[in-house]
């Protein structure tokens, strides 16, 4: 436990030390990250119509990105494999950063899907013995277990 | 029995006419459903516009939509409609400040259109439904009458089932659905005709509220058509008149290619 705690500390020191350009960067990426949340919150409140997704076309950007980042993750994942097959030094600095990337792109791709279905209130249908997933049905059901 | 009609942004009909070309009859890829909408209108005035005036085309495509006169106030999802070219609203509902006159109120264009024909097309209450194996959560299946229905208190609205919809039959509530109160009628269905909440799917259910009903009532679709041109039965009863009709008529099933196995049959009127 104290383990933990002690990579979380020193991650925060990592964090918060860094030049004028390091933090014009996160600032922006946290202009990014609000202007985001804004949005999604103008969407809870008028509903998915804002996206100008129709019965038409009814899985537009948000799927787009979620499906593209998928790919990022599994592709940054599989660079453990040769890591782990070879032994060899290289691969494995190599992997850490995959594995960074990996957990970045999971992680987006959860805000996809949450930002892109019509209650997100109801996510809970979707988890075992909470919900009731249609598991080997449904291939979405499938996305839920990875 | 009042079906509980809320209107939304944009609209939702259970029931989309779909026109097709004569030429190359029932192919889904070449229906329309958009005709005579303002998405249609656009692109129509546009080309139009366009080979007037060779290359100043698009230019006067933006005029052409800015001539529309936008309402002084506009929820966002209104203007979303107006900017947005695949509206699925007629030209006159877009208008909020125009009230229409006998004249101008009367959509631009009309139909039937030469060389068209148009079939109507809602859920097809598929024996195999291919809506409901990909729902994530079960919160649609298929009744054991056959009829596909769904709960709207548990669906997540992640609109699986509408991309597996071959026929576009199910419909997802963009906006928050309403009903005035005094419009409201209280005798509801579970599965049918109760007000549905913003960010579900729903579709046609065989009006569950009328036909489930000890004595049954036909669909309002049947009950309304003013030509009785749809009908509606036991299809297990060899003596119901559905049976009658599918023996004697030519009957078409929509994609039956795809082993969906509707219950939702087509038959022409003549025997020619």
């Amino acid at each position: 436990m104290t383990n933990i705690f002690g990579f979380i500390k020193f991650c925060l020191g990592l964090w918060t030390k860094g030049g004028r350009y390091y933090w014009a960067w996160v600032s922006f990426l946290g202009v990014l990250i609000v202007s985001g949340v804004l949005a999604y919150s103008h969407q809870l409140e008028y509903g998915l119509g804002l996206t100008n997704m129709r019965d038409s076309i009814s899985w537009g950007f948000y799927i787009g990105n979620f499906t593209f980042l998928v790919g990022v993750a599994a592709a940054a994942v599989m660079l453990v494999i040769p890591a782990y097959v070879y032994h060899w030094e290289p691969i494995k600095e190599v992997a850490l950063l995959g594995e960074m990337l990996a957990v970045s792109a999971l992680v987006m791709c959860m805000i996809f899907v949450t930002v892109d279905i019509g209650r997100p209130d109801r996510i809970t249908h979707l988890m075992p013995f909470l919900g009731s997933p249609n598991f080997p049905r449904s291939l979405l059901a499938w996305d839920v277990l990875v | 029995m009042k079906e509980n009609n809320q209107s939304r942004d944009p609209a939702i009909q259970w029931i989309r006419v779909l026109e097709f070309n004569k030429e190359s009859g029932i192919d889904f890829a070449e229906a329309d459903p958009y005709y005579c909408t303002s998405a249609s209108l656009h692109d129509k005035e546009a080309t139009s516009l366009k080979s007037q005036e060779g290359e100043l085309g698009s230019k006067s495509f933006i005029d052409a939509k800015a001539a529309i006169n936008k309402p002084a106030k506009l929820s966002p999802v209104q203007k979303s409609i107006l900017d947005n070219p695949d509206s699925q609203y007629p030209l006159y509902q877009v208008d909020a400040n125009k009230v229409p006159s006998p004249n101008e109120g009367e959509p631009t264009c009309k139909v039937p259109r030469a060389g068209h024909f148009y079939v109507p097309v809602a859920c097809q209450q598929c024996e195999n439904p291919p809506c409901v194996k990909v729902c994530p959560v079960k919160a649609t299946w298929k009744d054991p009458d056959g009829i596909v229905v769904i709960d709207y208190n548990w669906c997540i609205g992640c609109r699986y089932c509408m991309a597996a919809c071959p026929y576009g039959a199910r419909h997802f509530n963009w906006s928050e659905p309403n009903l005035p109160a005094e419009e409201f009628n209280p005798k509801t269905h579970y599965l049918g005709n109760r007000p549905r909440p913003r960010g579900v799917v729903e579709k046609c259910t065989f009006c569950i509220q009328r036909t489930r009903q000890n004595p049954g009532q036909y669909p309002a679709c049947v009950e309304i058509c003013p030509v009785g041109a749809r009908k509606f039965g036991n299809l297990l009863d060899p003596a119901s008149e559905i049976r009658q009709i599918m023996d004697r008529k030519r009957v078409l099933i929509l994609k039956n290619e795809l082993n969906t196995k509707p219950k939702f049959f087509y038959f022409y009127g003549t025997a020619t």
